[in-house]
């Protein structure tokens, strides 16, 4: 489904140094499988999820991605979202005045018509609000607030998977989605992307610690050093990774 | 507010012609010959059968014009104006005569359809094609609004008058009520932008050719909204009108004003005058949405918009607020005012205001606290754009014996690309200690954070940016009646048609 | 242009004793800056020194050490001070690293003009301390040229001294050279008209400058504290912190005015202003200017003007406090915020102990 091919890309040098972060990542993500990236600070691991998603502060300087067989490597990154790309954000960001519902529709609404489709009517969309926000312990007064403003970290993440079950995506890059929750929050986010899983969705899910792995259940884990996938393994990677640390991996940073 | 799906409709629907109302009207006209002096004035009154207090009036009010300079602290730049150079008359040949709207000439109905005024309909204004999705609109009854349209200098059209009449309230043409109600513009004209108040108020006083009047009794709240369009049509006429409303002790009037302007390659002179009385316990709510002309990208053509707009809150517990929006004309200065002059008064002010292109608009309020307990409040949204500048200007004075007065105000400034310039420029004065003024402001560019993630949501690049400006500008926009505010954020999207990437 | 104005007496004298030249037709044409002058608007320095007698002069320069140069100074663009350059002696002092230089500047009589310009050399660490007084009748105008120079840091401190009927002109133009480190604070009292006005260039890039001041004035008094930055290099930081409490029959008056200029991306400015009125017949005035072309900047400013918490003071003197003392704590908590920042221990208990007086004996 997702398949990604000597990805090299960089800081585009406008936005900073010319910095190289990812040196050659090959990763492919089946249909209906949840796959796990690990991996030190600074390894590349969020960057992937700002190249996959089409971030304008990245070059891609080799290699290639491949979306259900198409090369998404040039698309915009609203074209990208239309194809079924949704990235919740390690950080999600606040935009002021404009009420998260309003948002959700705006979008949901945009990537059907990019895609052909007829749009969702108001009361559908409003219901399938009510019944996703209940699934995820959101109040109604947490849907009438601007997207994410006033928000603590965990209820930015929760808003995050509330968006994902919303837009409906066919694959969730999920950038340290557990980072910022306590075990209660962790738990309903976890549920909430288990609810998302289905023989036709790939998941990539980024992430430092083991601790949401647990509840994912990931069918690979990767790990991620120097701009590489330098291992992979079964879930049991994981938690060797947990016991282990990440040390072994340092010499493949060069 | 679903009102957002409506403007991406409407704003679709724009997006054909950026300037849709740049078209203008192949109608005759009657011009006074070019230029200004006595005689013109004498052939204005004359025109408009004018008593003769009225004509000596803006004799010397043109008298007085001729020894004052223009202002020049404003921060706009533009060639010396020629006032000789233009008409300061045009009419609609027949224009007095209209007894219906069935008289009114098809090609001036016209217009107003492609401006989407349709006249003939008895809810004017509402239902802008393609808002399906106004669940809450529709809910409520539709609100109705009563339309006194300007075209050029003559009123053509009153609509709504039986009713009005019933509840009332007086709401025509300026010259019309110099005839109908001679005392009431006597007592007031002028009471609170007096004739030398400054350069461009002056030139108004003397050469006013229209404008609106409106007189709401005592107790009486008016039925429905009342409305102008102002539309600026002869090629090379001065646009001056005039707007005169008094909400007598514990009314209320709600007023629209909206602007459009043909395009046009020479710059259009607009110096129109409006004044606002409120006696005790009376509210007026005016709003404003301009979209004159702004030139085009290389800032050739385009109106020069010089207004004086000012209320006098006269009474005790009045109240009036200004809200505008601010989209169109090449050169904007214009300080909608409050004087609050009654205790317990109140003043507010509402701004959202966008440059593009070469655009250049310093506009703000004045509040003067002169009443006890008087209360203010200034909440101003600048966007600049393309190679525009643009200024938010504001007085907020407080006098000795204003006790208990309060204000607080809020500017915010928004940049789109790096060849726009926002200033910002309040004065602040204080003479009571039983005061509490606050003041904040804040300058800021486009978030590309924000832009990338709606558009890893899925929307486009400009519906995002539209999203993100609308966003900053809720709170002015959830000031406007409803209509309005629908046709504002059509006309947001549409002022900033490429100003990103 | 504006029509040729009626000089006063002090003007005209004043007009007499420059050289033929521009600076004489400006002057003669215009006079001195006065409330229709967009800078001036509320310190009308025409009127407050139209009665003012600027023959047989006397001012004097206390300095810590004597000047490196005597000879022609930079003044600046300034109308004042290109007075100042004009009528006034010049002294150029190159301070050493490490050096604290004090001026202590005081007009006893007549039109007193004075320029200055102080350097510091790249890299070096200085101080600089100032103190202004006129008598009655007496006008000190003094323009300060300051050069701080590249990755040098500058602290400087200005006292001005209540001057019942005396008139005080300062005109200071900062320069900051890249990465340079400025830190100004300013405690006045005012005067008949006080103006003290600084204009900063960050004319390099990442230079940081702080400027903050607190002032205390008191009856019959004026002080106008008017900033003006620029920055014109990227990566600058502006931080300003401006706190004025005015005594019945007082004036305050702070203009400040930011502007960014088209390369100089992200500059972070916060410029803050908060004022007390301390009884009938006081008066504050504050512009809080922004000027900004570009467009990846941080840019805001805050004006607060108002009266003492009520509930505060009914708090104070519920635990037993009288109305006056509840009052002078309230007003010296609040004036005190930006004098925290001096660095100096010593100095900074020093200024906190000449407010705390002013607080004690005025309102």
């Amino acid at each position: 489904m997702l398949e990604i091919k000597n990805l090299h890309a960089r800081v585009n040098p406008e936005e900073g140094a010319d910095l190289a972060i990812l040196k050659g990542v090959d990763l492919t993500v089946p249909a209906g499988e949840v796959h796990a990236v690990m991996g030190p600070n600074g390894c590349g691991k969020s960057t992937l999820s700002y190249v996959l998603a089409g971030h304008e502060g990245y070059e891609t300087t080799d290699g290639a991605i491949r979306f259900e067989g198409e090369d998404i490597g040039e698309l915009e990154p609203e074209e990208r979202a239309a194809r079924g790309l949704f990235l919740s954000f390690q950080y999600p960001v606040e935009i002021p005045g404009v009420p998260t519902l309003t948002f959700l529709k705006e979008a949901a609404n945009a990537q059907r018509r990019a895609r052909g489709e007829a749009e969702i009517s108001a009361p559908d969309f409003m219901k399938l609000a009510r019944e996703n926000a209940a699934k995820l312990g959101i109040s109604n007064d947490m849907l009438k607030r601007p997207v994410n403003v006033g928000f603590s970290g965990g209820e930015k993440k929760r808003m995050e998977i509330f968006q994902a079950l919303m837009l409906a995506p066919r694959f969730l890059i999920l950038d340290e989605t557990d980072s910022g929750l306590d075990i209660d929050a962790l738990k309903v986010v976890a549920e909430g992307v288990n609810a998302l899983r289905n023989p036709e969705r790939g998941m990539l899910v980024i992430t430092h610690y083991q601790r949401l792995l647990d509840h994912l259940k990931p069918d690979v884990v990767h790990v991620m050093a120097g701009g590489r996938i330098v291992e992979s393994g079964g879930p049991e990677l994981a938690h060797k990774l947990e016991a282990e640390g990440y040390d072994k991996y340092a010499g493949e940073a060069a | 507010m679903p009102a957002v799906k409506e403007t991406i409709e409407d704003v679709r629907r724009l997006e054909a012609d950026k300037y849709k109302y740049g078209f203008s009207t192949e109608i005759e006209q009657e011009f006074a010959p070019k230029g200004l002096n006595e005689d013109i004035v004498r052939f204005i009154s004359e025109k408009k059968n004018e008593p003769e207090w009225m004509l000596e009036w803006r004799l010397d009010a043109f008298r007085r014009w001729l020894k004052m300079d223009e202002p020049n602290w404003a921060k706009v730049g533009y060639p010396p104006i020629d006032y000789q150079d233009a008409y300061y008359y045009a009419a609609p040949k027949d224009a007095a005569r209209y007894k219906s709207l069935d008289e009114v000439p098809e090609e001036i109905l016209e217009t107003y359809k492609k401006l989407g005024i349709p006249l003939r309909e008895a809810e004017v204004l509402l239902g802008v094609e393609g808002a399906e999705d106004v669940t809450a609109a529709e809910a409520r009854e539709r609100p109705r609004v009563a339309v006194d349209a300007v075209f050029d200098s003559v009123s053509v059209a009153t609509t709504f008058k039986a009713e009005l009449e019933k509840a009332g309230v007086i709401f025509m043409s300026i010259s019309e009520a110099l005839h109908a109600h001679p005392e009431l513009v006597r007592q007031y004209l002028g009471s609170v932008v007096p004739v030398t108040d400054n350069f461009f108020a002056t030139l108004n006083s003397a050469v006013f050719s229209d404008g609106s009047f409106v007189y709401v009794p005592p107790g009486v709240r008016c039925p429905m909204e009342l409305s102008t369009y102002f539309r600026m049509n002869a090629q090379g006429t001065g646009q001056f009108e005039r707007t005169l409303i008094i909400a007598d002790k514990g009314a209320y009037v709600s007023y629209l004003e909206g602007c459009t302007a043909p395009m046009r390659d020479e710059n259009q002179l607009h110096a129109a005058v409006v004044e606002l009385v409120a006696l005790d316990d009376a509210e007026i709510k005016y709003s404003t949405v301009q979209n004159w002309w702004p030139g085009d990208a290389e800032g050739k053509g385009g109106v020069y918009n010089f207004v004086t707009k000012r209320a006098d809150c006269r009474g005790r517990n009045s109240k009036v607020s200004w809200t505008q929006v601010e989209t169109g004309s090449a050169i904007t200065w214009k300080y909608p005012s409050c004087v609050l002059r009654g205790d317990n008064s109140q003043g507010e002010f509402y701004s959202i205001a966008v440059t593009n292109g070469r655009q250049q608009a310093d506009t703000g309020t004045k509040m003067i606290h002169l009443g006890r307990n008087t209360r203010s409040r200034i909440i101003a949204k600048g966007i600049s754009a393309g190679r525009s500048d643009q200024t938010y200007r504001g007085l907020v004075s407080v006098h000795a014996k204003a006790a208990g007065a309060r204000n607080f105000t809020q500017c915010d400034s928004l940049l789109i690309g790096d060849q726009c310039g926002a200033h910002t420029v309040p004065y602040i004065e204080a003479k009571t200690p039983h005061a509490t003024l606050e003041h904040e402001a804040t300058t800021s560019k486009l978030s590309e954070d924000q832009l990338f993630y709606a558009r890893q949501r899925g929307l486009d690049e400009e519906t995002a940016v539209a999203l993100l400006v609308n966003g900053f500008c809720r709170d002015v926009l959830q000031e406007l009646p409803m209509e309005f505010a629908v046709e504002a954020q059509a006309l947001l999207k549409v002022s900033l048609e490429g100003s990103v990437g | 242009m504006n029509a040729l104005v009626k000089l006063s007496a002090f003007e005209a004298a004043l007009a007499e004793a420059l050289p033929e030249g521009d600076l004489r037709a400006e002057l003669s044409a215009r006079g001195l800056p006065h409330r229709r002058v967009e800078d001036w608007k509320w310190s009308d320095l025409r009127t407050a020194l139209a009665r003012f007698d600027p023959a047989s002069p006397a001012l004097t320069l206390t300095a810590s050490r004597s000047p490196d140069r005597t000879a022609e100074p930079e003044h600046g663009e300034r109308l004042m001070a290109r007075l100042a350059g004009a009528l006034g002696q010049g002294e150029v002092y190159e301070l050493a690293p490490g050096e604290r230089l004090s001026l202590d500047i005081r007009a006893e009589a007549g039109a007193g003009h004075k320029v200055i310009e102080v350097i510091v050399p790249d890299g070096a660490e200085a101080a600089l301390h100032e103190t202004y007084q006129a008598a009655p009748g007496a006008l000190a105008n003094i323009a300060l040229v300051i050069r701080v120079g590249a990755g040098a840091r500058l602290t400087r401190l200005i006292e001005q001294d209540a001057s019942p009927d005396g008139v005080i002109v300062l005109t200071g133009e900062l320069e900051l050279a890249q990465g340079a480190r400025a830190h100004q604070t300013t405690l006045g009292f005012g005067a008949r008209l006080a103006r003290l006005e600084t204009r900063v260039r960050h004319a390099g890039g990442g230079a940081h400058l702080t400027l903050d001041g607190a002032c205390h004035v008191g009856a019959g008094l004026h002080l106008d504290q008017t900033t003006i930055v620029r920055h014109e290099g990227p990566d600058g930081i502006t931080r300003e912190l401006f706190k004025s409490a005015a005594a019945p029959g007082g004036r305050a008056v702070f203009q400040g005015k930011i502007h960014v200029e088209r390369p100089a991306q992200k500059t972070d400015a916060q410029m803050n202003h908060r004022a007390l009125l301390l009884g009938e017949g006081a008066e504050i005035d504050a512009k809080p200017e922004l000027e900004i072309y570009a467009d990846d900047v941080v840019c805001a400013h805050g004006n607060a003007l108002g009266a003492l918490d009520a509930a505060a003071l009914f708090y104070m003197r519920q635990r037993g406090l009288d109305d006056a003392r509840a009052r002078a704590l309230l007003t010296e908590s609040f004036l005190m915020e930006p004098l925290d920042a001096v660095a100096d221990e010593a100095e900074r208990e020093r200024l906190k102990a000449r407010l705390r007086a002013s607080l004690g004996a005025v309102s």
